[in-house]
């Protein structure tokens, strides 16, 4: 299990964050084989032990012109049963060059500079250990 | 805008209609649904998602796991707000 420590200015201040790639999935590109495949969107990923599933922000999906697979709730501290479509995506780490094939829920990430919530679909595959002392995190996946 | 609102609702109509039906048979199973129609059951999400793409390409169809209730998805920040909702 490879492991990889990213040392941050102010992890307080920006949470523990890293940059992604965001494709179709390579089920998606297999099975379709569209003529045409728009390059992955590079996005700010926020590792968020809060979060139940993967998050890509809203808009990301159809950059990519991929269509929902489908659509579900989601509870947040002030609302509840919010519809959300969900996506099957391509989730790449460049730091890890690691990629991961899951179905995102898609939401506005309002007011925040993410494109993308890591959740516990992905940490359940991972080991994540957070240093705030040292400002930053490690990842082993 | 409210068109869009419109993908996967009669998909989702269509998992209702036939939940108790599918749970009695396929509980645990991911279920693929287009339109009106019930395609066919996957033991897993990624092999739904295949037959998807090989039967539909591109276009919007609908994969949900046979349970009688939805699983949570929980999110403690709170930057969710909006989704299909802020549409409105």
């Amino acid at each position: 299990m490879p492991a990889l420590t990213n040392r941050l200015q102010n992890i307080r201040a920006t949470g523990p964050v890293l940059e992604i790639l965001i494709g179709p999935s390579s089920t998606y590109l297999n099975t379709v084989q569209p003529t045409q495949v728009p390059p992955p969107v590079k996005a700010l990923a926020l590792i968020d032990t809060g979060a139940s599933m993967t998050v890509i922000r809203t808009g990301i999906a159809q950059q990519l012109g991929i269509s929902p697979t489908g659509l579900t709730n989601i509870h947040t501290p002030s609302h509840a049963y919010i519809p959300c479509y969900q996506y099957d995506i391509g989730l790449n780490i460049p730091l890890f060059n690691i990629n991961f094939e899951l179905v995102a829920t898609e939401a506005h990430l309002q007011g925040q500079p993410f494109g993308c919530l890591i959740g516990r679909d992905i940490l359940s595959r991972a080991v994540f250990i957070y240093t705030g002392y040292d400002n930053s995190f490690t990842l082993a996946i | 805008m409210a068109e869009e609102r419109e993908i996967l609702k009669e998909e989702l109509e269509t998992f209702e209609q036939h939940r108790d039906k599918l749970l009695k048979e396929h509980q645990g199973k991911f279920v693929l649904i287009k339109g009106r129609k019930v395609i066919d059951t996957f033991e897993s999400e990624r092999d739904a998602l295949k037959e998807g793409y090989r039967r539909f390409g591109g276009e919007p169809f609908l994969i949900k796991q046979v349970l009688q209730f939805d699983p949570p998805l929980d999110f403690t920040l709170n930057i969710l707000g909006g989704c299909l909702a802020s549409t409105d």
